[in-house]
């Protein structure tokens, strides 16, 4: 699965759901479950995630 | 008139017996029926496809012989199998003994091994899988000399060897509190990717070295217990994995306590407690 899930966390960052490949939910199922209630969400390709993760805890959520 | 006029209720009791049937008489499926009550079928032998109903309820098949596919049915209930032919616990633990084990040969020094049958399966140091008993030798009486199916890897004395039953059905009940009810396999650097998983649905990367695994099928509490293994941690660097719940505190942070749905860990350096990402991270819950 090419897609991920983001949703701004408590801390003020960013979480990144990565969906398990062949788990037999869509990615909206995945999101309509594993997205805290209450929380935006977009489903985003992989490829807008970087795989930099230096300053992985300073990653903001963009509307 | 044609077989297929015949109808139960032209049939008295007593009417037809095997012995005026011959062989080959009757051709195709022999017997058809939504629903089969009492004690219908009783038979020494059945063999192709005989018998096929949408439900058997209560003891109504009783037979010395079966081959094919004799049975095919939507629903079966009521102890259409003897319950001793479940696995129990003890069953699913096995038969535990100490031995002195070479070539295709076992001999028991220590342990009750009364209970084991030909064919069972062994397990044990140098022991091959999918090795069975194939004989008890002499006397056969106390089963302490036993030749198995396969020559083991190499000689053992006073060693540990199991014997499990081949020939129980494993029910859920009894096998599940012992399964494990999920895993993955994940790349927690770079692109984070699962590799493998089993009820998981997905994992959230919350930041460095912080992940929540989220399960397919939620558990039955958040009493189950996780087991993991993580690694390499750079410069020889120790690697541990933590519960990441609300009283964590410290350098970890706080995070969410265990639910029915999801899991949240940490991992760290053990040189400094400092979280890190790491390439392969390995979880499996049991409850």
């Amino acid at each position: 699965m090419n897609s991920r899930i983001i949703y701004p966390n408590d801390d003020g960052g960013v979480s990144v759901i990565v969906p398990a490949p062949e788990c037999g939910l869509t990615i909206e199922q995945i999101a309509a479950k594993d997205v805290p209630a209450g929380k935006p969400y977009q489903i985003v390709d992989v490829a807008d995630i970087p795989s930099d993760r230096t300053f992985r805890n300073a990653w903001e959520y963009a509307e | 008139m044609p077989l297929s006029r015949i109808t139960a209720a032209s049939i008295a009791d007593g009417t037809v017996v095997a012995a005026d049937i011959a062989d080959g008489a009757v051709t195709g499926p022999k017997l058809g029926a939504t629903s089969i009550n009492a004690n219908n079928i009783v038979a020494e032998q059945i063999t192709g496809n005989l018998l096929a109903a949408t439900t058997i309820t209560g003891d109504k098949v009783a037979l010395v012989s079966l081959s094919g596919n004799v049975i095919v049915a939507n629903t079966i209930t009521t102890n259409l199998f003897s319950s001793t032919i479940y696995a129990s616990n003890s069953d699913i633990m096995g038969i535990s003994a100490n031995a002195n084990t070479f070539g295709n040969t076992i001999i028991i020094v220590a342990g009750n091994t009364s209970s084991i049958s030909v064919g069972d399966i062994v397990s044990g140091a140098n022991v091959f899988p999918d090795t069975t008993v194939l004989s008890f030798n002499s006397p056969p009486s106390n089963r302490s000399n036993i030749t198995v199916s396969k020559a083991l890897a190499g000689s053992n004395t006073n060693t540990a060897v199991q014997f499990y039953s081949s020939r129980k059905i494993l029910s859920p009940g009894i096998a599940g509190p012992g399964l494990c009810k999920a895993w993955v396999n994940f790349n927690g650097t770079g692109a984070v990717q699962i590799r493998a998983a089993y009820n998981v649905s997905s994992i959230t990367d919350h930041g460095t070295g912080s992940y929540s695994l989220n399960f397919t099928t939620a558990m039955a509490d958040a009493d189950y217990a996780p087991t993991a293994m993580s690694g390499p941690a750079p410069n020889n660097d120790g690697c541990c994995i933590s519960f990441n719940d609300a009283t964590t505190g410290g350098s970890l942070g706080t995070g969410t306590n265990p639910t029915t749905s999801a899991l949240r860990i940490a991992v760290f350096r053990t040189s400094d407690i400092t979280k890190f990402d790491v390439p392969r991270l390995c979880v499996a819950i049991f409850r």
